[in-house]
């Protein structure tokens, strides 16, 4: 028996009993006993991880939650499955939301186009005006139907696009539009 | 540690043997696969520790291992007509178990190194290796329960988790070595080299507690 062998018989044992083999060639070989006594000491450290357990209110824990996910009686923990969180990173965000002012500018710029009014709008915002590239005074309808459709999927806006506490968005340059954030 | 008895893992012929002293697995098996959800529960008092401890010793992550053992416990209960009974629930357990936190792990991967410590059994200062290492002229005779604790934590993050998880099964949870292979899907050599080059590298990074 060489060493490789001495040793892989070493680490692998399931039983305390050695072969002859091994025996005898521990008997002639320190480095050997000394690799026996390394794998002894790794062994015994491991086995001394057994000592770490949960804290003792976890079983009771463990089986409430088991319990109720079995039932259905707690909801998810997520509400949106991680993979999708996973998948729509910012770049993701920014493609929907260009996406999103192409279909709005299009349907605006299409000839004979009917606006989608928000419900509302005229009364609470008598005093809203169109920025300057849009010369028809329904652009704020449409526009201000996308804005916070985008503002919600960029999480932050154009750089001309601010979100007031709780008022109005303001957007364009220095128009300020009041609108509902209810869809 | 004299070098001629090193310490063995306990087999685990005994822990296919209900130790709570209720029904076999295959019975509780059985009722739960038709809707007997409080015999469900006593599988799941009966592996809890075992399963807790094996991913708790592969993620080094006491929070991360709790959310993950119940994921184990809801997949398993999901999944239980798939089980043909032709290894024992145990093993078949422990496959889920191990796909499971290797696939966190996979996940976890950018925030590897952080690590969360259970807590130390009362008894843990008598364990025979912490009192071998206390009583004997070494320069970390003064090395405190949770320094230890953390050194080993800090050890088997060092190995892949293909021989973490050889190490995790054998030496801490004491699996031999077939059921090992069986909750693995790789064939007995396969455990057996991947333990003999884990031992290795984990012998050079606790050489500092060597005899």
């Amino acid at each position: 028996m060489n060493c490789e062998s001495a040793r892989f018989e070493i680490a692998t044992a399931e039983t305390e009993t050695r072969s002859a083999a091994l025996a005898a060639h521990l008997e002639r070989c320190p480095p050997c006993r000394a690799y026996a006594a390394r794998d002894a000491s790794v062994r015994n450290l491991l086995a001394f991880k057994r000592n770490e357990t949960p804290d003792a209110h976890f079983e009771t824990r463990l089986v409430a939650r088991v319990r109720g996910e079995i039932e259905g009686t707690v909801p998810t923990r997520r509400w949106v499955p991680a993979a999708a969180i996973e998948w729509f990173t910012p770049a993701v965000r920014w493609a929907v939301a260009s996406a999103a002012i192409v279909v709005a500018a299009v349907g605006f710029l299409r000839p004979g186009a009917v606006p989608v009014p928000v419900p509302g709008l005229a009364s609470e915002a008598p005093t809203a005006q169109p920025i300057s590239m849009f010369a028809d005074s329904r652009a704020p309808t449409l526009m201000t139907s996308a804005v916070p459709l985008l503002a919600v999927m960029t999480n932050q806006g154009p750089p001309m696009l601010r979100l007031s506490p709780g008022g109005p968005v303001e957007y364009g340059t220095g128009g300020t539009v009041p609108v509902g954030l209810q869809y | 540690m004299d070098e001629t008895s090193p310490s063995r893992a306990p087999s685990l012929a005994a822990a296919r043997e209900p130790e709570d002293g209720g029904p076999p697995d295959a019975e509780l098996v059985e009722s739960a696969r038709s809707g007997d959800t409080p015999a469900y529960e006593i599988l799941v008092r009966r592996y809890q520790s075992r399963v807790h401890g094996m991913v708790y010793n592969m993620t080094s992550h006491k929070q991360d291992a709790e959310d993950i053992v119940q994921t184990i416990f809801v997949k398993a209960y999901r999944a239980l007509g798939s089980f043909g009974g032709r290894s024992s629930f145990s093993t078949w357990l422990y496959r889920i178990a191990m796909n499971t936190t290797l696939n966190h792990l996979q996940r976890r991967k950018r925030r590897q190194g952080e690590m969360s410590l259970d807590d130390l059994d009362e008894g843990a200062e008598r364990d025979p290796a912490y009192v071998e290492l206390v009583a004997r002229e070494s320069p970390v005779r003064d090395l405190s329960l949770t320094e230890l604790q953390k050194k080993l934590n800090a050890a088997l993050q060092t190995l892949s988790e293909e021989h973490r998880s050889v190490v995790v099964l054998h030496d801490v949870q004491g699996l031999p070595h077939d059921e090992i292979a069986k909750a693995l899907g790789v064939n007995v050599g396969t455990v057996r080299s991947r333990l003999f080059y884990a031992r290795q590298l984990l012998q050079a990074e606790l050489a500092e507690f060597a005899p």
